[in-house]
């Protein structure tokens, strides 16, 4: 069974509510920076004093899955044009200014920018079953019964079905560095409360959300 | 040709929050784990000492009030599964005949124990051994009423694996036996992999009999002396979680524990009975700890059930074997009758789905 997507993305918990729902200008700003050089490897100028660490742990992780996942590349559909738009989302008018922006709005921009079109966005309220369809088969099943349901269960989510012709580890590449800037630019700690899912290709968590109704 | 289900089929409130409902699973609830952070910091990680042991005789002396045993009899809580002790009655002078009822795996296990040491000269060998009759029982594998009730007699030695059973609540006491064993993860919702055991008086002399006249080779030998002599009594993690599980039994109404076995029971058989193509076996005579249901499902149904619920973490072991067509739920007190509710809802939508609407 193939899903009728492009790609899944969901938003987790933390990044719809409480600390993290917003996150400063300056560190989305240099998130975005952060994608750009996951693929032009270029030195920004970061504004945040984390950032440049967090972007460090982030191209880490991405080398790492690039090297161990056949999947999983650098290329870009439409390179110039894709790190141009990056260019334009740091730059322009969405994340202009100080104070506070949205995180989920961020992560929506940015897949944006790669060249994705949000088909359709549901928020839900995480029921047993939708934890199930998203983690019963990529996680260990001793997380199943313990932290992770916690995390997830009965908390809100929102299940974006994406459209485009952009490469899918793209959307991997713009979740790591996302985490890494804004959730966890000083550790490469990976915690569960991580804000974004990406599913790989063909997995079955991208097939439950693109078939299943929020009941 | 059959239909399909996936997931996304299953509406939200016909998935288990709690998978462990098979016959060959026992939720162990969180307070069991909670214990371990209460009890755990005075004990875990010593290596003996007087709390330690302490400690552990208060856990065997509260069993033994528990299952009613006597003064006299033995008591131990071993760190190997009953299957250990299958293996050691059957090295046992006084079993050399031993007559093993049961029509399951456990009482065809325990047979061949009984064959595999004729096949040892040394060990099969009896010395000055009375003759007696030996019986060994399966007692989930049985359907005989009159086992264990009429017990041992001066020549009858009796040995009864009360596993997965509630018998050592609800029947006449281990005072009607030789030896009793059972793992303690059916009856108290602890992790498996232990067993607890009675030994009577005598058993306790022929075992320390036995071990001495096999001499040299008693030393390497499984014997029942050297279960209760040597191989020391079960980790203390599982000691400690044994010991609040023992400790609830103690304070809670007696009868509860049955009550609430009766109640699931009734529960599956009620549905069962509603449906042509299930059939819910009666409960044993000792008082088995899942219910059997007898299907006519097709066995590739049945492996496509297994598949889903076991793929989706929505519950395991409930297939009991496909060959068979049987599945299998427990019906202990620490699985909650709303997951089996849940279940069997997703059971119908399941069997509905695969028989593309054939069976419902």
């Amino acid at each position: 069974m193939s899903p009728s997507s492009d790609a899944l993305m969901l938003l987790k918990p933390d990044i719809l509510t409480g600390p993290y729902a917003t996150c400063d200008r300056r560190l989305a700003r240099d998130a975005v920076r952060g994608v750009r050089a996951a693929y032009d490897r270029a030195v920004p100028r970061y504004e945040v004093d984390t950032s440049a660490a967090g972007v460090g742990w982030g191209l880490r992780n991405v080398d790492r899955k690039v090297a161990a996942r056949s999947w999983y590349t650098l290329e870009l559909t439409d390179r110039h044009g894709t790190l141009a738009r990056l260019g334009d989302l740091c730059d322009g008018p969405e994340l202009a200014g100080d104070g506070q922006v949205g995180t989920g709005q961020v992560a929506v921009a940015l897949t944006g920018a790669l060249g994705f079109r949000v088909r359709s966005r549901q928020r839900r309220v995480c029921t047993h079953r939708d934890f199930l369809g998203l983690y019963a088969h990529n996680t260990h099943f001793t997380r199943l019964a313990g932290d992770l349901r916690g995390y997830l269960v009965g908390q809100p989510v929102e299940v974006l079905l994406l459209t485009g012709d952009q490469e899918l580890s793209s959307l991997h590449v713009a979740k790591e560095l996302l985490r890494r800037v804004i959730r966890y630019p000083t550790t490469h700690y990976d915690a569960l409360e991580n804000m974004l899912h990406v599913a790989d290709p063909g997995a079955p968590d991208w097939v439950y959300f693109d078939r299943s109704p929020d009941d | 040709m059959t239909g399909t289900v996936d997931l996304h089929d299953v509406p939200d409130r016909l998935v288990p929050r709690e998978p462990r409902l098979g016959g060959c699973c026992v939720p162990v609830p969180d307070r069991r784990l909670t214990a371990l952070t209460s009890s755990g910091p005075v004990l875990l990680g010593r290596h003996g000492g007087r709390s330690t042991t302490e400690f552990t005789a208060s856990v065997v002396a509260e069993l033994r009030h528990l299952l009613r045993v006597p003064a006299r009899y033995h008591c131990a809580v071993l760190p190997t599964p009953p299957g250990t002790v299958q293996r050691a009655v059957a090295l046992e002078d006084w079993a050399a005949g031993l007559t093993v009822r049961g029509e399951g795996d456990a009482a065809a296990r325990w047979r061949s124990a009984v064959v595999a040491r004729q096949g040892w000269p040394a060990v099969a060998a009896r010395v000055d051994a009375p003759a007696v009759e030996a019986v060994g029982v399966v007692l989930r594998e049985t359907s005989d009423p009159h086992v264990p009730v009429d017990g041992r007699t001066p020549d009858r030695w009796l040995a009864v694996d009360l596993s997965r059973t509630s018998a050592p609540l609800t029947q006449s006491g281990v005072d009607r036996l030789d030896v009793g064993f059972l793992c303690p993860s059916w009856l108290f919702g602890v992790p498996p992999g232990g067993t607890v055991l009675v030994l009577s008086e005598r058993a306790v002399a022929a075992a320390r009999l036995r071990h001495e006249r096999l001499g040299d080779a008693g030393h390497f030998l499984p014997t029942l002396h050297a279960l209760i002599s040597t191989d020391g009594t079960a980790g203390m993690t599982d000691l400690i979680l044994l010991a609040h599980a023992v400790r609830a039994r103690v304070e809670a109404e007696p009868g509860s524990f049955e009550a609430a076995v009766q109640q699931r029971y009734a529960l599956v058989a009620q549905w069962a009975a509603a449906r042509a193509w299930a059939d819910c076996a009666p409960r044993q005579a000792g008082g088995d700890l899942t219910a059997q249901i007898r299907t006519t499902l097709d066995p590739g149904v049945l492996r496509r059930i297994d598949a889903h619920l076991t793929g989706h973490h929505l519950g395991y072991d409930v297939v009991d074997d496909p060959g068979t067509g049987c599945l299998r739920l427990g019906l202990g007190d620490t699985v909650p009758v709303a997951e089996i509710e849940r279940l069997l809802g997703l059971l119908d939508l399941l069997v509905h789905r695969l028989t593309a609407g054939r069976l419902s």
